[in-house]
């Protein structure tokens, strides 16, 4: 695929200005309506999902041709997929494919972001988007007494992503995830060091050559382990394994499930009992690729034709994903299963969550960015009084708790995982 | 030739009138503008003859007043600013061209009054949406042009109604039709299409809303279309008497909110008083003195419909809410029947006109304010009032809503003898101080007359260059009723 | 034509570097318009010299000075939807006022609310529920500004009970396009926003018509809208995700649409439903447009159409009512209403929307405005809209009639979507005192015969009004369709010139798709 593919939908924006703004049907008040992050921080039209469809058509055109300017509004932007599921609600198009695609083509024609450039070196030197030495990459899970997959047979491999990998404040997270699942009697084991970036990210900033690398290295090595389920808590390397490899048609013959997803599973099987009182008020933080961008894959190959000679169809019919599907419930079922806790919920939630502000490559090209994004998202928790936000993604929690931080609030964030360990 | 030929010649020698007493009656009115006299009282038959005498007095730069009411008159809009002026006296201009009873709606020529036109609508099973009991002689069209309040708050969705279209012959010359009525097509050709000339607004522009309030220096509306109410086929109306205002408006708000009251209004006691007194001063003493301070008045109606079940729903709803602000809805108070007072109030005035039966003349301080800002507008009124010497107790006041609701007209009549020099004087001053500091406390003259004028303006300098270049498009020669608003 | 280096630097010094490009790109963006396409061949349009986000009035009215010393156009945007934005002259900036975007005031008594050019409708719209109050929203829909002065028109799917935007306006705050600021009415004189009319003649009268003057006379900053009772809760609460939503709602508000035998029943339907005030909404949704309000994809809409054509199109006329109400009672009474008027013209209800679920969101969708978008362009179809001028009622019908005959033709070549001739959408104002309507279509702009087929239809439409008195279309804009439509509707056109000729000596604000100054 490539942009010029997407032409259609360039032409066929209608520059409604849904892309901005949280479905109207649920917007509830003034606040909390709008849903881009990059529209909402800059405010040209051209930085909305519209605006960069009406650009990249203009290029395609040969109207514009690329500045400093223009690759840097194609990154600032998180590529959350907000707008895409905004779009959607009224619309038959694909906007999240032409912001991609637009990248690409960047990417394709030597327009780089120097912050990314050192990312993407750092990862095809070391195998993550972190900059680490791929030699600590285990360093995480030292003293868990867990399998190795690359020398034991296991049932359930546990990914722990390059972010837990390799920030070590967040480590208590991934290894509480492991806990937990050994705690149920999981077969459970991880890759260590040897353990590779799932090339999701590098894909969002335009590098798709990366996600094709990284899926077939790690449809090698699950092969080889043998292993019928994939966990993984980072809610990126979860939408990298269960959704981008499906689209670049590498689909992964194990089961994908996010942590939530499975300590759900355990919990509906009575292999985790949250016992103890955990006197909170939380609200849930929707992780991009977990929520709205996690719901599975839907291949459609076909054109689009005239019905009654006038308007277009698809042929045959293609099932569009608008982020109905997502990954909502389960970490709001494990929350609510905890004695004492109470969840409120923010305005923007599930299909329509505000990103975390660390997507798309933004955290490491545009930190300030993403410090603003999230800081947006703070805001809106602490107007539901809540006392604690809890999410399910080391990037979200990440970005949220330097956002925190520089707030100075006492705003307290967890990992649903770190919510349920002190339940259990 | 001399003026009055060139005069007769247009509109016929009977139609130019230059009896001294006439005129003289015309060179003054019941306010306190300075007399002018006019050269002629000229009295056009049909939009032709308006539009010559129009244009003849671009050429000879004859100042026009245009009037279609008759005498008395109150705000000195009518009475001319300079000498030597022609009085466009419209009121033979009387027909009634069309009654719509479908869409609600009646087209009217200058001439026509409440009286006259409630007549005809109620063949139809219409009313006019009616200013509180207007002169007899008060011209419909003159009334709505002259934004004036009507007592049915909840069919005022917008400042210009029940004004809809007019024809106009602008202070160029220029006929022009407002609206829906400027086109395509004639007028008849327009109901040939379904067309009632109910939309005032063109494509570009809303001209009619210039014409509203403009106290004739814009052009001569010809005819006009008014906006009519279905008359009800069951009425059930109510007073509540008060002695404060708070509970009163809270009432009002949900009665307009939720479209329960067709008429709906307050009066304080010196004025329904005055309505209502027969004999003076006794009767109206006794009135004044054992009615409540306050007293809204509103009417619950019923149609087509199951008019009896909807009365009755919306009477619960509204007792309820009644109790909610602490207030009593009534059908008799203090042996004023709510029944016999909508009767009188869905009808013009009986002569002698009420405002002039208790001294003979009034004189009305008006403006519009949210509710909240009423009770100081009263406050004020009353200290001037003290402080000039006129008995607060007799001061008139009422409070209507308009536009559904998002303000109120509030007034304040102040009756006084003509003919009393010393009255007259006091009253002038009380005039010329009260507008300031009702405007610092929340009042907008948004329909300024006689001495208030300068104070209105002088404080939106932006509106004023703005009004001044619209006048300057639709009368250059400034024939139209000059010196008055800011021109 | 670049802005002079001495202008661009005035131009920042006001808003600030962050406020202002003229980065190709952006310019681009800006330039882009759906409809553009249709007409020219090419979406985007001409490119403004420079793009600039004011924050307040003073910014506006600051940018406007300078405009007219650099002999610069201007022309200002909220929300930015359809090709009327677009500027018709070389050497305009673009004002985008999306950083003015507060809501000043909701003053719940006085049933007015304050508004900046950016505030969406549902933005407002749900924090006046919360104090039971609602707005009217233009149809098409609440994505686009409150601001009772930037849709075209103004009318939406609850105008019968809530007005349309000319006749909502009260206070305005106006930078006229030589950069004084004008604040209408009881503004002007600071008494507050409840007024927009005096002291004198109003000059709501030249600010717009029952059309607003797209950008061309100045800039709008602030407007007070009236607004109206809510009879539902404070929030709706919505359950499922995008976009399939399932609205809460009580059950003291439903809907009904009903399919009436003949234009003249629909016509009388109307009128009933209007003077017995029962309705919240009297919306004449065409079954084209409730399919694809009712389905997640436009095959499903497709298919949706094709299985209550037989019940509707092939029927008749239809409209939506929804009935609201605070009681039991009053619910009761409004339905009793509403079945004796059907019983009485011979309507029939869809049984489609007497389903519970499809009835609630069918009445969420309308009442907040949220499927404009969906209803036309889903489908990949450019959407035009003929007629519109507001009058009686019965005179909307006629309108709709007249598209509806006219557009057969089209159809049955091919040139226009069959969409059964019957895609008017329009309402009743004010409970019956009038109505609009628009004959709505749908062409392909990649097939140049349709395109002809839009143009052939447009011209023989305006031809048709102009011949039976049918008013000047809403779609007339710029001085070519003005001057087509002027001469035999009173010189409309003159008078407007006259406007904008004395109001905006310079001709600083870029007036194209409203009128010229030039004769």
């Amino acid at each position: 695929m490539t942009l010029e593919d997407c032409r259609e939908d360039l032409e066929w924006c209608s520059r409604c200005s849904m892309c901005k703004f949280i479905p109207m049907e649920v917007i509830s008040g003034y606040d909390f309506a709008t849903v881009c992050p990059s529209i909402a921080k800059y405010n040209f039209h051209s930085y909305s999902a519209g605006g960069k469809l009406n650009m990249a058509l203009a290029m395609l055109d040969g109207r514009i041709d690329y500045t400093d300017k223009l690759v840097e509004m194609i990154y600032q932007c998180q590529i959350c997929g907000a707008c895409d599921v905004s779009c959607k609600y009224n619309r038959d198009m694909e906007p999240l494919e032409a912001l991609y695609e637009f990248r690409m083509k960047c990417v394709g024609d030597g327009q780089l972001v120097p912050a990314h450039m050192i990312v993407i070196d750092g990862l095809k030197r070391e195998d993550n988007m972190m900059g680490g030495s791929k030699s600590q990459r285990g360093d995480w899970a030292k003293g868990l007494d867990v399998k190795d997959i690359t020398a034991e047979k296991v049932e359930v491999y546990f990914h722990a992503g390059c972010r837990y990998c390799f920030d070590k404040e967040l480590w208590p997270a991934a290894r509480g995830a492991v806990g937990l699942l050994l705690k149920a009697g999981v077969d459970v084991g991880i890759m260590g060091k040897e353990e590779a970036c799932c090339g999701g990210r590098s894909y969002e900033i335009g590098y798709q050559g990366e996600l094709t690398k990284y899926a077939e290295h790690n449809m090698e090595m699950l092969k080889v382990a043998g292993v019928k389920i994939l966990v993984t808590s980072c809610a990126d390397c979860y939408y990298a394994f269960k959704v981008l490899y499906h689209k670049i048609g590498k689909k992964l013959d194990v089961e994908v499930l996010h942590i939530t997803e499975y300590l759900e599973r355990l919990l509906k099987e009575g292999k985790l009992k949250p016992a103890k009182k955990v006197p909170m008020v939380v609200t849930y933080h929707d992780p991009c690729h977990l929520g709205r961008m996690g719901e599975p894959w839907i291949p459609w190959e076909g054109v689009r034709t005239k019905g009654s000679g006038q308007f277009v169809l698809h042929e045959p019919p293609k099932e569009f994903r608008r982020g109905t599907h997502g990954i909502y419930e389960p970490p709001r079922n494990i929350l609510k299963s905890i004695p004492g806790l109470r969840l409120v919920e923010m305005v923007r939630i599930r299909e329509r969550a505000w990103c975390c502000g660390a997507g798309g490559g933004v955290i490491d090209a545009f930190p300030d960015f993403a410090l603003w994004t999230a800081l947006e998202r703070v805001n809106e928790a602490k107007s539901t009084g809540a006392e604690a936000i809890v999410t399910a993604c080391p990037w979200c929690k990440r970005s949220l708790s330097d956002a925190i931080e520089e707030s100075g609030d006492g705003l307290r964030i967890y990992d649903v995982v770190e919510i349920l360990e002190q339940a259990i | 030739m001399g003026k009055k030929e060139e005069l007769t010649e247009i509109v016929g020698s009977q139609q130019v009138i230059v009896d001294t007493h006439r005129l003289e009656k015309l060179s003054r009115d019941e306010s306190f503008v300075c007399p002018a006299r006019p050269a002629f009282i000229v009295k056009p038959h049909n939009i032709d003859e308006v539009q010559q005498i129009v244009k003849w007095a671009n050429e000879t730069l004859t100042p026009l007043v245009p009037i279609s009411s008759g005498v008395p008159h109150f705000r000195g809009d009518s009475v001319p600013s300079v000498d030597g002026a022609v009085i466009t006296d419209l009121s033979d201009m009387k027909k009634i061209l069309r009654v719509d009873r479908k869409n609600r709606v009646a087209m009217i020529e200058p001439g026509v009054t409440f009286d006259e036109l409630c007549g005809e609508l109620e063949k139809e099973g219409l009313r006019p949406n009616m200013p509180l009991l207007p002169r007899r002689r008060k011209s419909v069209v003159g009334s709505v042009l002259e934004r004036e309040p009507v007592i049915m708050p909840k069919y005022h969705w917008d400042i210009i109604d029940p004004l809809a279209c007019t024809e106009v012959i602008f202070g160029s010359g220029d006929l022009y039709r407002t609206g829906a009525a400027s086109g395509p097509g004639t007028i008849e050709e327009q109901w040939k299409s379904g067309e009632a000339q109910k939309s005032h607004a063109e494509p570009l522009a809303d001209w009619c809303r210039i014409l509203q309030g403009a106290q004739g220096t814009m052009g001569i509306v010809t005819w006009a279309t008014i906006r009519c109410e279905l008359i009800p086929d069951l009425e059930e109306p109510f007073i509540v008497g008060s002695s404060s205002l708070p509970g009163l408006f809270e009432l009002i708000h949900w009665l307009v909110r939720l479209r329960l009251a067709d008429e709906c209004l307050v009066l304080n006691n010196a004025h329904l008083a005055h309505i209502l007194a027969k004999q003076w001063p006794d009767e109206y003493e006794r009135l004044r003195d054992s009615l409540p301070p306050w007293m809204l008045f509103f009417c619950i109606s019923g149609y087509e419909y199951y008019p009896e079940e909807k009365v009755s729903y919306q009477i619960e709803k509204m007792m309820d809410i009644a109790r909610r602000a602490g207030v009593k809805p009534v059908k008799e108070l203090d042996k004023v029947t709510a029944q016999k007072l909508l009767k009188i109030i869905q009808k013009p005035s009986e002569e002698p006109y009420w405002k002039t039966r208790a001294k003979g003349s009034c004189y009305d301080i008006f403006s519009l304010a949210t509710y909240d800002r009423i009770p100081e507008l009263i406050k004020v009124m009353n200290n001037t009032a003290e402080e000039n010497g006129y008995p607060v107790a007799d001061m008139g006041i009422y409070l209507q809503p308009v536009v559904q609701g998002t303000s109120y007209h509030c007034e304040f009549n102040l009756f006084f003898n003509p003919a009393n020099p010393e009255e007259v004087n006091k009253l002038k001053n009380l005039s010329h101080q009260a507008i300031k500091p009702l405007m610092n406390n929340g009042a907008f003259f948004s329909r300024p007359y006689d001495t208030w004028v300068d104070t209105v303006y002088e404080i939106d300098a932006e509106t004023t260059a703005s009004l001044r270049k619209i006048k300057g498009i639709l009368d250059p020669n400034n024939i139209m009723n000059p010196g008055k608003l800011c021109f | 034509m670049a802005l002079s280096r001495d202008a661009y630097q005035a131009l920042e010094d006001i808003v600030g570097a962050d406020n202002i490009t003229e980065e190709p790109a952006i310019l681009d963006a800006y330039a882009f318009q759906w409809g553009l396409k249709a007409f020219t061949g090419n979406p985007f349009g001409i490119r403004y010299e420079a793009v600039l986000l004011p924050g307040s009035t003073e910014e506006v009215q600051a940018i406007v000075k300078a405009c007219n010393k650099h002999k610069i156009k201007f022309k200002a945007l909220s929300t930015g939807w359809g090709p009327m934005n677009t500027t018709g002259s070389e050497g305009t900036i673009q004002l985008d006022l999306r950083r003015m975007n507060r809501i000043l005031e909701i003053n719940e008594k006085a049933m007015y609310a304050v508004v900046e050019s950016y505030v969406i409708s549902a933005q407002l719209q749900a924090e006046l529920m919360k104090r039971g109050l609602t707005c009217n929203i233009i149809s098409a829909g609440s994505n686009t500004s409150a601001l009772p002065l930037a849709g075209l028109m103004g009318c939406g799917p609850t105008s019968v009970s809530t007005s349309y935007s000319n006749r909502n306006i009260l206070g305005v705050e106006w930078v006229l396009p030589t950069g004084e600021i004008l604040r209408l009415g009881s503004l002007g004189s600071g008494a507050g926003w409840f007024c927009g009319d005096g002291p004198g003649p109003s000059l709501r009268g030249i600010m717009r018509g029952y059309k607003v003057p797209l950008g061309g006379l100045g800039v709008f900053t602030k407007a007070a809208t009236k607004v109206y009772h809510w009879p539902g809760p404070e929030v709706v609460q919505v359950e499922g995700a995008s976009p399939g939503y399932t609205p809460e709602l009580p059950d003291t508000i439903t809907a009904h649409y009903i399919t009436f035998p003949s234009w003249d029943k629909f016509t009388e339907a109307g009128y009933k439903i209007g003077e017995s005030e029962i309705a919240m909404a009297c919306d004449k949704l065409p079954p084209w447009m409730l399919s694809l309000n009712l389905t997640e994809d436009g095959r499903e809409g497709v298919q949706l159409f094709s299985k209550i054509r037989s019940q509707t199109v092939d029927k008749g006329i239809s409209v939506l009512v929804v009935v609201g109400a605070d009681s039991q009672r009053e619910f009761d009474y409004k339905e009793k209403v509403l079945k004796r008027i059907t019983s009485e013209t011979g309507g029939e209800f869809l049984p489609l929307v007497e389903e519970p679920a499809t009835r609630k969101k069918l009445i969420w969708h309308r009442v907040r405005a949220t499927t404009g978008a969906r209803e036309t362009f889903r489908l990949m179809l450019d959407q035009g809209a003929s007629f519109g001028a507001a009058d009686s009622w019965e005179f909307a019908v006629s309108e709709a009639k007249e598209g509806a005959k006219l557009k057969k033709k089209y159809i049955e070549k091919g040139l226009i979507m069959d969409d059964g001739a019957d895609n008017a959408w329009g309402t009743v104002y004010e409970h019956g005192h009038m109505g609009h309507m628009d004959e709505l279509f749908l062409t392909d702009p990649t097939n140049p015969a349709s395109r002809q087929g839009m143009f052939g239809f447009m011209q023989e439409t305006w031809q048709v009004s102009l011949e039976k008195s049918l008013g000047c279309h809403q779609g007339v804009m710029g001085d070519m369709g003005h001057d087509l439509f002027g001469p035999r509707t009173s010189n409309y056109h003159l008078w407007a010139r006259k406007i904008k000729k004395t109001f905006d000596p310079n001709g600083a604000s870029e007036s194209s798709r409203y009128i010229t100054a030039e004769e």
